[in-house]
């Protein structure tokens, strides 16, 4: 359920909105159903009042004696005429929709008594239901003709039904649902799109400290609101990045007015072994500061991008390196320039390698440009590192002790500076153990390059 | 002041800064390695030792209570052209732009190793007094053109006729400074080293026939007959190519 269907937001919102949409559908559908069956009801109700009052009036309009055809004509579109019958009331009736539809149609002062039946005393059922189904309605009207006829008439009509399904229905429900679905998904689709910029801007803001706030100015009202605290978030881890970096790189600086001291007086030690030793440990003392400068340095992202010869700049670290005594050999090329701060990157790269030649021996640089990438692997002659500390290393101030000791120095900075500047440059960092004679650790770092 | 001895023959330093230790320290290191030294702990006293002693090079520290090293280095630039060198604590490069445009001749961070100030010192006064006709040296380059080239002195990398950044090693970037202070003027093996010495302490002990060919390279391509830096045979190289200089 965790990664299904149902998990997904859009999805969701397109369930909710298809689902309520067909409930409500069938709801509207049904009720529009049982008022045109009582429509249908209502219409023939009136219809076969009108049909009596139509035969009251023609029977009082002709002579007796042709009555008895009119009557027979009349049975055969189901009215049942009895001329016979005297009976008048049965029992007050209240006022109902086929005797006012009577009234309607007679004038007003004539004495007519209307009474509906139930159950089996319907003269009029027995012959509609030859032709039809069942019949629901059964009147029986009672009158007299202005030459004092008695009348009796009875008509029976059908109730209205609920109308079968037929197959164009179908198809129309199908069409209907088939354009609903795609709004919804057009709904969804926008509604979670906020959120997803939302996502992405964390995403990228977690890459990269210095990613562009999210415009204020744009979408709905809630979104902009979402984007205004999103990028006071952002503000304000920034300001407390910056803080920490601040302090790290005050507390370096004051440090360099007592080991300059410390330097000056190292001079009047005359013992030149206790001498060496101490000026030994000092190095060691300012190389940690220096990476934690360098650290804080890596924080600071005010620095340009230019477009840099990135092979220039793998070549011209690796002839430093030669330049130093290290053991350091390079192949291959990227072929193209890359969009890059110069200063940064070199001590990206330089960190890789130094770290290569402190704990492998020697560093081989293997350069190429794929998937519009610049892949970049350093390879070096150690043991690697267990695989379970292979994304511990980055860890500020983390170094792996037994295999890597204090003794060479360094404060374990030095792969924590050089992702936080791949990073910088949309790049990655990974280590691999090749568990290789003679090759122990390869760190690639790929810097996308369009 | 406590060096009273006057020698025509000895470098005379006047070392400003506000830390009683390592003013006392570097002064010492730098007596016992044959220089007479003079202390200022501010800018006033700068200015009064300066008035009244013969001095050939300042070493100025960059962060003094009151005015600070940049300001006090922009002061006296002008009325003196005498050597200064900076010791500050910050290395990163926003730091030595703002010192080239005050005019300092060079840089040394804290905390330095003592040898190097001592050799920075005396390459810093061998520039000042073989160039002193070059008019131009406390109005240091930020910028040098040449053939489709530019050289980012600050930066200290290329930038060819695109716009694309080109990188040097340390090395290299020493030695086409080198070349570039000196075009169309044949350079011996023997010059080029001791022009690349002192100016940094960085090993430099690949030949200087390997660095030159590295450097051809990057700025020359494959070609196999180099146009900018040339070979004069039995005398050494010569940049031949005109250079711009932007300050």
């Amino acid at each position: 359920m965790k990664n299904g269907f149902f998990s997904s937001m859009t999805s969701r919102i397109f369930l909710i909105l298809v689902g309520g949409t067909i409930i409500s559908g069938a709801l509207v559908t049904v009720l529009a159903l049982y008022e045109r069956k009582d429509l249908t009801t209502q219409i023939r109700t009136r219809h076969a009042a009108e049909r009596v009052a139509q035969t009251i009036l023609t029977l009082e309009a002709v002579p007796a004696a042709s009555r008895p055809a009119i009557a027979a004509i009349s049975e055969k579109s189901g009215t049942l005429i009895d001329f016979s019958n005297t009976t008048t009331v049965i029992g007050t009736q209240p006022a109902s929709d086929f005797s006012s539809s009577l009234a309607h149609y007679l004038d007003s002062n004539r004495a007519i008594d209307t009474a509906e039946r139930w159950g089996t005393d319907c003269p009029a059922r027995q012959s509609e239901q030859k032709n039809t189904g069942e019949i629901k309605h059964c009147q029986s009207v009672f009158t007299k003709l202005k030459d004092g006829t008695h009348l009796r008439l009875d008509v029976a009509y059908r109730d209205g039904a609920i109308p079968p399904l037929r197959k164009e229905f179908l198809y129309n429900i199908l069409a209907f649902l088939a354009v609903i679905s795609v709004l919804a998904l057009v709904v969804a689709y926008i509604a979670t799109k906020p959120l997803r910029k939302l996502a992405q801007a964390a995403q990228d803001f977690g890459n990269n400290i210095d990613h562009p706030p999210l415009p204020v100015k744009e979408g709905t009202r809630e979104v902009r609101e979402a984007s205004v605290a999103f990028n006071s978030m952002q503000a304000s881890i920034r300001n407390h990045i910056q803080e920490r970096t601040y302090m790290l790189a005050a507390i370096a600086h004051d440090l360099q007015t007592p080991l300059t001291r410390l330097r000056l007086r190292l001079e009047k030690v005359t013992d030149t072994d206790l001498r060496k030793s101490l000026i030994g440990d000092l190095t060691t003392t300012q190389t940690m500061i220096r990476e934690g400068l360098d650290f804080a340095q890596s924080m600071n992202t005010d620095e340009p991008f230019d477009l840099i010869d990135l092979d220039s700049l793998i070549e011209a670290i690796c002839n430093d390196a030669t330049d130093a005594g290290c053991e350091v050999s390079r192949e291959g090329t990227v072929g193209r320039p890359v969009l890059a701060n110069a200063h940064a990157l070199r001590r990206c790269i330089t960190n890789l390698i130094d770290n290569a030649i402190k704990y492998g021996k020697y560093a081989h640089i293997s350069v190429k440009y794929e998937n519009a990438k610049a892949i970049i692997s350093v390879i070096d002659g150690g043991k690697g590192i267990p695989e379970d500390q292979l994304e511990a290393v980055f860890q500020p101030f983390k170094r792996i002790e037994h295999s890597r000791s204090r003794e060479s120095g360094g404060t374990g900075l030095g792969l924590t500076i050089a992702r936080i500047i791949a990073g910088r440059h949309r790049g990655s960092i990974k280590l691999k153990n090749m568990n290789a004679a003679e090759i122990g650790l390869v760190a690639t770092l790929e810097i996308p390059a369009p | 002041m406590n060096n009273s001895r006057t020698s025509d023959l000895k470098t005379h330093v006047l070392i400003v800064d506000d830390d009683y230790d390592i003013r006392s320290l570097l002064s010492e290191f730098l007596e016992n390695n044959g220089l007479v030294t003079f202390q200022a702990a501010d800018g006033e006293a700068m200015f009064d030792a300066l008035k009244s002693k013969h001095i050939d090079i300042i070493v100025l520290d960059l962060n003094l209570p009151g005015e600070d090293g940049l300001s006090l280095c922009r002061r006296l630039r002008t009325t003196s052209n005498k050597p200064v060198i900076m010791l500050t604590a910050k290395t990163n490069p926003i730091d030595r732009i703002v010192g080239l445009e005050t005019g300092a001749d060079d840089y040394v961070c804290k905390p330095f190793e003592p040898l190097e100030l001592l050799s920075r010192i005396r390459s810093v006064l061998r520039r000042s007094q073989t160039s002193s006709d070059a008019g131009n040296e406390h109005n240091p380059a930020l910028k040098i053109h040449f053939s489709n080239w530019t050289l980012d002195i600050t930066a200290r990398h290329l930038i060819n006729e695109d716009g694309i950044v080109v990188s040097l090693s340390g090395a290299e970037f020493r030695l086409l400074r080198i070349f570039l202070d000196h075009p169309n003027r044949i350079l011996s093996r023997d010059q080029l080293m001791d022009l690349i010495h002192g100016r940094d302490t960085t090993p430099f002990d690949r030949s200087i026939d390997l660095q030159v060919s590295r450097l051809r390279q990057r700025i020359e391509g494959q070609s196999k007959s180099p146009s900018i830096i040339k070979t004069v045979r039995n005398e050494g190289y010569i940049l031949s190519t005109s250079v711009k200089v932007e300050h």
